[in-house]
């Protein structure tokens, strides 16, 4: 094997895959020219593309935390189940990682996959984070923060002077009056605002949306404005949650969140239009499943609903 | 309100007539992405579908979009390759039953092999440089453009993109060695 012309293709792919997730059509256009150039390069692309989705936002958090936690549930025997269970959930809800927030005065609230958290934001506003959420706030601006990953609802006190903020990248929602849900999740980005107003931006092009809108986005910044139930927009704080014809796709990350476990759908799936309501406990991916005629499976540490298989491998 | 409002039927129809019109140049990056010719029918297939099922706003870029699309379509199917036989049901809504399958947790076992690849894969990014790390970290978890993580480091684009390439390079070889040691049986 040529050690050297692998690791060449190999950093082009790369290359190829940084400059494409913001690509526009010429640089599509210039990858496929680079594919048909050599048939050993579309591989060297799939290593690259898999890995990268392979990589999960838990494979970057700081290993120190990772440690404890491990050490926390090694030792949990010889707690009460229950006792070590909140004890790590305090501590993981309470780890600041200054490394990654911009500010000096930055620290980040945390919480693991399946748990909630209740944070004060100052001023008698507050955020309530669904599972598997990053929040970076700020303790000299109570006005500002940062949605890093997951869901979470603000409920914020108005104050025409000092308008709150919360970035998600470059999406940027300021309220007016407020409580609403923001979803962050692979590339998706949901407002939905549950009493008052906000106004959604996003480079430059401000969307004001009322109570009972949502506003969803995705990767390639595809804006849809829709209504929904505002009760059913903080359903998973009840362990709740419903929907009127969401795509399958949607209702697998909501639960990937609460639950604490990848959910993936089949790719043909995805679009599929679920209504219902889902409780979100142990059975809720086989429910979900099986009330589709479809079949969940688990594989490693995740879940996948597809079809049921005729022909098994 | 602005335009972002604006009939999604129009919007949609917009990106169907573009995919009518860059047809053939994403036929084209499927069969040199290596997709035989009928599977690259059956993605353009499901491109169309999920335009239809999916209302969408206005796109800046429909063709680098669908561009995308087609990618992230070929990439579902090369993940889940082999575990699939048809597609040719017709999937209705349907309400949530009470209908249980049997438990198929998995084993203590697969925990552990699972939890022993995020680990690994944590640290080989825990190794990299701080810097390295925190540009991977605002450009792959925080979704920030590379321009935007340059202004804000104050550093180049072309450094940029070295800390990039070095960090896929260190998540690529890694995920390449833990295949290597344990076999998948679902890899393509």
């Amino acid at each position: 094997m040529e050690q050297g012309a692998h690791h060449d293709i190999q950093a082009e792919a790369i290359a190829w895959h940084i400059r494409l997730r913001n690509g526009g059509a010429a640089d599509w256009d210039a990858f496929v020219r680079w594919l048909e150039g050599d048939p050993a390069r579309s591989a060297a692309y799939d290593a690259v593309a898999l890995a990268d989705a392979a990589l999960t936002p838990e494979a970057f958090a700081a290993p120190a935390a990772n440690d404890d936690e491990e050490g926390r549930w090694s030792t949990g025997r010889r707690w009460a189940t229950a006792l070590a269970a909140a004890a790590a959930l305090f501590l993981l809800g309470l780890i600041a990682m200054p490394w990654l927030t911009a500010g000096p005065d930055r620290y980040e609230v945390a919480t693991a996959a399946g748990q909630h958290r209740t944070a004060p934001l100052g001023d008698g506003s507050s955020v309530q984070l669904n599972g598997a959420t990053r929040l970076i706030l700020d303790r000299n601006d109570p006005r500002f923060a940062e949605l890093v990953a997951g869901e979470a609802t603000f409920s914020v006190r108005h104050d025409a002077a000092h308008p709150f903020v919360v970035v998600a990248g470059d999406h940027r929602v300021q309220d007016a009056g407020t409580t609403f849900n923001l979803i962050r999740d692979r590339g998706r980005f949901t407002v939905a605002v549950i009493e008052g107003s906000v106004v959604y931006d996003r480079g430059g092009a401000a969307v004001p949306l009322a109570a009972g809108q949502t506003l969803r986005a995705d990767q390639a910044g595809r804006p849809v404005v829709g209504r929904e139930d505002p009760q059913a927009m903080t359903g998973w704080q009840r362990g709740q949650l419903s929907y009127r014809a969401a795509p399958l796709e949607t209702v697998a990350g909501d639960l990937s969140r609460s639950l604490g476990v990848e959910v993936a759908i089949d790719p043909e799936l995805m679009a599929l239009p679920f209504t219902g309501s889902v409780r979100v406990d142990r059975d809720a991916v086989t429910s979900l499943a099986s009330a589709l005629g479809l079949q969940a499976r688990r594989t490693g540490d995740s879940w996948l609903i597809e079809p049921h298989s005729r022909a098994p491998r | 309100m602005s335009a972002i409002n604006r009939d999604p039927d129009k919007a949609i129809g917009g990106l169907r007539a573009a995919l009518l019109e860059t047809r053939p140049a994403l036929l084209r990056f499927l069969l040199a992405r290596r997709v035989p010719p009928e599977e690259a029918e059956d993605i353009l297939q499901d491109l169309f579908v999920k335009l239809e099922s999916d209302p969408a706003g206005p796109v800046a870029e429909p063709r680098a979009y669908l561009y995308r699309m087609a990618e992230n379509l070929l990439l579902d199917r090369r993940r889940s390759a082999g575990r699939r036989t048809g597609r040719e049901e017709a999937w209705a809504t349907a309400q949530l039953g009470a209908t249980r399958e049997a438990d198929d947790r998995p084993s203590a076992e697969q925990i552990l092999i699972a939890r022993e690849r995020l680990s690994l894969v944590s640290d080989a990014l825990a190794a990299l440089p701080e810097r390295t790390r925190l540009v991977f970290r605002r450009f792959r978890i925080d979704g920030v453009p590379q321009r935007e993580i340059a202004a804000e480091l104050g550093i180049s684009l072309s450094a940029v993109e070295k800390h990039l390439q070095k960090a896929y390079q260190v998540v690529v070889e890694t995920q390449a060695r833990l295949d290597a040691d344990v076999p998948h049986p679902q890899r393509l």
